[in-house]
């Protein structure tokens, strides 16, 4: 081994710098027998790294050699194990001094330094990345820097094989890296001249002429000699040699270079080998002729691949069922040539007649009926009847018949003709040999300390009364192992004794475990965190100092550490320690950037409400191009606390300010969020959020502003989701399309409301995919109530239950998705004085209806339009634009809708499987929104049905869909309304 | 001379400096790390005076290092293969000759005191020395048997001693045998050897 800073230093110069270097090292630093300080108090402990005292409580606490405290070389050794593990120190020293109180101990540590960057100067000849390369694929991307000599080595190597024999490189180490561990290796190389070629001796014969094989290797006397280059050259030529018919051909190389290095000579021997035709005579193949016959890829035509081949033409057609196929082949010389002639005889096709079984008294047919994968009329294929075979003999042996046999018997009938082709018909028959059945009959354990042999046994697949099946025996041997290593006894071994009786139709198990010691955990070394705190590492850790070491236990800590978001590598790995049954486990981690930035855009293509010429609804194509730019600061303060900014702009035209308004484009929908986010906050196991928000929608009534904030608190107990929610917000209503006198009472009072509300939810989602479900269902139910002793100028309950659920049908891997949404609100009642009135203080465009309601004080019991239910669109009922479905009711005498209190939407769809990342879908949706919740009647609901196709793009699927109304309606303005409805969005319906 | 005296000068300074600021006596160190394992200066202590390596009369705790770090490279490659534990009986055994090989009864716990060693540790050293032994004993068994050409071959490069003591091919041909099968065993051994400090991070501190 050869110390890593000997190039720094060499040379005569270099050698007296070390000895001045050493000598003031070793001054005052004596090598002395460690016992007369043991048993001393420690009066005092100082840890220096580099010559600095060390306050770094990670490091600090690891020492175990106390104040206070006797001295022990046994701490001094654990604290070793410990910070040398820990992989930041590499030399460890420990000095002792004597004192009035007892004994000084003081730590000595040396950092671990890797190289960081490669730096190459000199007359380098070769490009420096491919230095870089060959040094990071062979020693990795950070090596440390004790293998400086082994680097320079391999370097030297390097250039050896590319023709610099006398290449000098010299290594130095400067440490201009911003962190103490990370150091630069400058290599200085002087390359040297290339070796030339001196002589190149071609043995090749007169099919490749030895001017081709010069040209084609590049080689020629005098030129640079560059192993590497003519390896790849080579294999290049032998390729086109093998494209050429000649598939035996090889090339190969040897050199040597010349006494004094000035030179080398090239041997190249080609050896062609026959030029190969490949014939096919007789019945055509069941395949490719290249992979049948590979002789092209197997770079050989002889006798075992030919054989190989024969058989495999043979093979591909009785998969046909042409069952007495042969494939002979006759090799023959023609000239230069050596032609392979394969003839190929299909014979009959066998196609299977009667299907039986026979001997079946253990079991019954219906057991058996899935795996007789053999059908009258199929093609006959011997190797599937005996997979059949083979399978119904695994059902027995499963069933404790132990030595169950199975034999098909073959019975080949006279030909027949049917549709104009030939076949002989097989009858196929399995006779069962079943044997006795072997049941368990008593489950013993011996040798066992730690665990009860109750609870062992309730982990064994083989229970007393259960058939015996030898598989299950390795599975409960590995359960066995797996239960005892959980709880750190790393070394157990297990083995099984059998005792059959009763003619084997009985067998006791008895268990013998050697437990073995149990290692536990010393201390967890963590290693990599600059920026996150120790506790919330040590929170997601399932393993603790004391506790047992198991693999388990390590896997689950990697995992729930990675799940934090906040590491770009974690891994969690115990560090063996010789005689000991206490091991430290590493957890090496990289943390990931903390601050994100992430922006993207996109174009929405639908179908909205709006008014035409007339002044009356109608659905318009909307084009609207969007973009987000959102950024998050991660692990604020260590603890995993994260800040984001999300801001979304869509350019779409805006609502009309009435009939005959111009819409125009704009940013007139957009949203803003800055969301603090806290998980495990209050020390529970639960996250709360904390979001201040801005945004602008258009919906087809009307456009709204809304800005508020919501304080979220969600905790998962098993697979629920809960979580509770406050939300204080202000929304604003604008380009109301509703003609004054036809809005609402509420809101003409309330264009723009103050609302306080608490909501509250449950959600079980087991889905298999959140973009693309295919098994799994989402169910929940929410309530949130606004009250007037909160804040809220409007009160009301209102509560919407879902489920959805997602089955892959048997067979052809279809989809069937199903859905249904039900939502009911109720407004608290609340007197209103006159609008006059109002509108005197409120000073505000309070309009004036024709309604009494609106003049006189009145009780109203109606809910804002931001907190009412709406229908239609691509996610709801998809024969509708959005907004667009709801009873008479809700819908103004233009047909614009209102919103109302009850909402009822059903969904069923069918999805056929990708085909060439394409899917295939089928609908039909239901529902309707209702004036109020108790008007809620299956009888009014409005159907549609469609068809649509998904493509699956990296960004999960692309939908389009085309909803037909089943049934359309006459409009109060006269007309019908629309049938049907295309819709272009992300991600399946629901 | 003139730069020795610079050497002198400086310890003697260094001297100086260190009066100011004392380090005390060395008492531990790491010697080496393979892989994670470390190596201390009060193992190669302990080892040499526990008689736990074959170290020769000189030893010195550095000059053990190499040993040690070729015993930690075996052992971790034996523990791969996880060969059955030996014997109680046989860990007991060699305990029993650890501690006839010291002065007193109480020197052992003494030993392993100043070593920050404990007894199921050494028990723990022996059961690994008896498992590298049987490991070697069945992965090298095979060091192929010396044809009858290469045993006349060693007897006529020594056939002037043995004819000193009046000894025969015949007499002699078992004896040669079995040197040039341990002399293979030998070769085989380093080789591998020399693999596994290959595949191995091994930091051996300058002194």
């Amino acid at each position: 081994m050869v110390p890593m800073w000997r190039p720094a230093l060499a040379g005569p110069m270099g050698s007296r710098v070390a000895v001045l270097v050493a000598a003031l090292l070793l001054a005052g630093v004596t090598t002395a027998r460690a016992e007369q300080y043991l048993g001393r108090t420690v009066a005092d402990v100082r840890v220096d790294v580099a010559g600095v005292v060390l306050a770094d409580p990670a490091v600090i606490d690891l020492v175990e050699t106390r104040i206070g405290e006797p001295l022990t070389m046994i701490n001094i050794r654990s604290t070793i194990d410990h910070l040398v593990g820990l992989g930041r120190f590499e030399d460890v020293r420990v000095f002792a001094s004597p004192s009035d109180q007892g004994v000084i101990v003081r730590w000595l540590l040396t950092p671990v330094r890797r190289i960081g960057t490669v730096e190459v100067d000199g007359d380098a000849q070769l490009p420096d990345a491919a230095i870089r390369a060959e040094l990071a694929d062979r020693f990795g991307a950070q090596p440390s820097v004790s293998r400086v000599a082994d680097m320079v080595g391999a370097l030297e190597a390097f250039y050896a094989d590319r023709g610099f024999r006398r290449a000098a490189i010299l290594s130095r180490l400067e440490e201009d890296e911003p962190q103490p561990e990370r150091v630069t290796l400058v290599l200085t190389v002087s390359a040297g001249t290339r070796v030339p070629v001196r002589v190149v001796t071609v043995t090749t014969t007169a099919l490749v002429p030895e001017a081709e094989v010069l040209r084609r290797l590049n080689l020629q006397a005098g030129r640079p000699f560059d192993r590497t280059a003519l390896d790849t050259r080579i294999a290049g030529y032998e390729e086109e040699l093998r494209g050429r018919g000649y598939y035996e051909a090889r090339v190969r190389q040897s050199h040597d270079f010349s006494a004094d290095g000035t030179g080398v000579d090239v041997r190249v021997e080609v050896e062609v080998g026959p030029h190969v035709r490949v014939v096919f005579a007789g019945d055509p193949l069941a395949g490719d002729a290249e992979t049948l016959v590979p002789i092209r890829e197997e770079r050989s035509v002889d006798e075992d691949l030919l054989e190989d081949a024969s058989r495999r033409i043979e093979d591909a057609l009785r998969r046909e069922g042409y069952r007495a196929a042969q494939a002979p082949y006759v090799r023959r010389q023609d000239g230069d040539q050596v032609v392979v002639t394969f003839t190929v005889t299909r014979g009959l096709q066998h196609r299977v007649g009667t299907v039986d079984v026979a001997g079946l008294s253990g079991l019954v047919r219906a057991e058996l009926a899935p795996l007789l994968q053999v059908r009258t009329g199929e093609a006959f294929v011997e190797a599937r009847v005996g997979a059949v075979a083979a399978a119904i003999t695994e059902l027995y042996r499963v069933r404790g018949f132990t030595q169950a046999a199975v034999k098909p018997a073959i019975q080949v009938l006279p030909a027949e003709t049917r549709g104009g082709a030939s076949f002989r018909p097989v009858d196929v028959r399995f006779d069962i040999q079943e044997g006795p059945q072997t049941l368990v009959s008593v489950v013993a354990f011996e040798g066992t300390n730690a665990i009860r042999p109750a609870q062992l046994a309730a982990r064994m697949a083989l229970a007393a009364g259960r058939p015996f099946y030898r598989p299950r025996l390795a599975a409960d041997r590995d359960a066995l192992q797996r239960v005892y290593r959980s709880l750190g006894y790393q070394s157990v071994s297990v083995i099984s004794q059998l005792a059959f009786s009763n003619e084997r139709s009985r067998v006791a198990i008895t268990w013998t475990v050697a437990e073995g010691p149990r290692i536990l955990v010393d201390r967890v070394l963590i290693k990599g965190n600059r920026r996150t705190g120790i506790d919330l590492i040590r929170r997601e850790l399932t393993i603790r100092s004391g506790s047992p070491i198991s693999d388990d236990a390590l896997v689950e800590s990697q995992r729930q550490l990675a799940a934090t978001g906040l590491f770009r590598r974690v891994r969690v790995s115990e560090l063996p320690r010789t005689g000991s049954n206490t091991r430290d486990v590493l957890v090496d981690l990289e943390e990931a950037p903390s601050t994100t930035v992430s922006y993207g855009g996109g174009l929405e293509v639908g179908r909205i409400g709006a008014r035409d010429a007339n002044g009356q609804v109608g659905d318009a194509l909307d084009v609207a191009p969007r973009g987000f730019f959102d950024i998050s600061r991660r692990n604020l303060w260590g603890k995993n606390r994260s800040v984001t900014l999300f801001a979304r702009v869509t350019l779409r035209k805006n609502g009309s300010a009435g009939a005959g308004g111009e819409r125009t484009y704009g940013f007139n929908d957009y949203r803003g969020l800055f969301t603090f986010r806290e998980p495990r906050a209050f020390g529970t196991t639960g996250d709360a959020q904390l979001t201040a928000f801005v945004e602008q929608g258009l919906r087809t009534s009307f456009d709204f502003n809304r800005r508020g904030v919501t304080a979220d608190y969600a905790k998962r107990f098993g697979s629920f989701t809960t979580t509770a929610r406050y939300t204080f917000d202000y929304t604003k209503l604008f380009n109301e399309e509703i003609a004054a006198g036809d809005q609402l009472l509420i809101d003409r009072l309330f264009p723009q409301v103050k609302l306080s509300k608490v909501f509250a939810s449950i959600l079980r989602d087991s889905r298999d995919d959140v973009l693309d479900p295919h098994k799994g269902a989402v169910v929940g139910v929410d309530a949130s109530v606004a009250a007037k002793v909160m804040g809220s100028e409007v009160g009301f309950v209102k509560t919407f239950a879902q489920g959805f659920i997602y089955r892959r049908l048997p067979g052809r891997g279809f989809v069937l998705a199903a859905g249904a949404r039900v939502g009911v609100a109720v407004g608290f009642k609340q007197t209103v004085p006159p609008v006059d009135e109002i509108a005197a203080v409120a000073r505000g465009p309070v309009a004036r209806g024709t309604s009494r309601a609106a003049v006189f004080p009145t009780v109203i019991r109606e809910l804002p339009a931001s907190e009412r239910f709406f229908a239609g669109g691509d996610t709801t009922v998809r024969g509708f634009a959005l907004d667009r479905l709801g009873t008479p009711e809700t819908l103004d005498r233009q047909g614009f809708p209102q919103g109302g209190n009850g909402l009822a939407v059903f969904n069923l769809e069918a999805r056929a499987p990708y085909w060439n990342n394409l899917q295939f879908v089928w609908f039909t949706d239901a529902g309707n929104v209702f004036k109020t919740a108790s008007d809620l009647r299956l009888d009014e609901l409005r159907f549609s049905s469609g068809l649509g196709f998904r493509y699956r793009s990296p960004i999960g699927p692309l939908r389009v869909d085309w909803g037909f109304k089943l049934g359309t309606r006459l409009l109060l303005t006269g007309g019908r309304e629309r049938s049907n409805v295309l819709h272009i969005s992300l991600g399946q319906a629901f | 001379m003139r730069f020795m005296l610079c050497a002198l000068l400086a310890a003697w300074l260094g001297r100086g400096l260190d009066a100011q600021a004392p380090r005390g006596d060395l008492i531990e160190r790491t010697l080496a790390i393979v892989g994670t394992q470390v190596i201390t200066l009060s193992d190669a202590r302990a080892a040499i005076r526990l008689g736990l390596i074959e170290a020769g009369g000189e030893a010195d705790p550095v000059s053990v290092t190499q040993l040690l770090v070729d015993r930690e490279l075996v052992l971790r490659e034996v523990q791969r293969y996880a060969p059955p534990a030996p014997s109680e009986g046989a860990v007991d055994a060699g305990m029993e000759e650890i501690r006839t090989r010291l002065p007193g009864a109480d020197e052992l716990s003494r030993v392993l005191d100043e070593a920050g060693f404990t007894e199921s540790r050494l028990r723990a050293w022996v059961r690994d020395d008896l498992r590298v032994v049987a490991y070697l004993a069945q992965r090298f068994a095979s060091a192929s048997t010396p044809t009858d050409t290469e045993v006349t071959a060693a007897f006529a490069q020594q056939r002037a001693d043995f004819e000193r003591s009046g000894t025969t091919f015949e007499q002699a041909a078992p004896t040669l045998r079995e040197r040039l099968v341990a002399s293979r065993r030998r070769e085989l051994i380093s080789d591998w050897l020399s693999d596994l400090r290959r595949r191995t991070a091994v930091v051996i501190l300058p002194q």
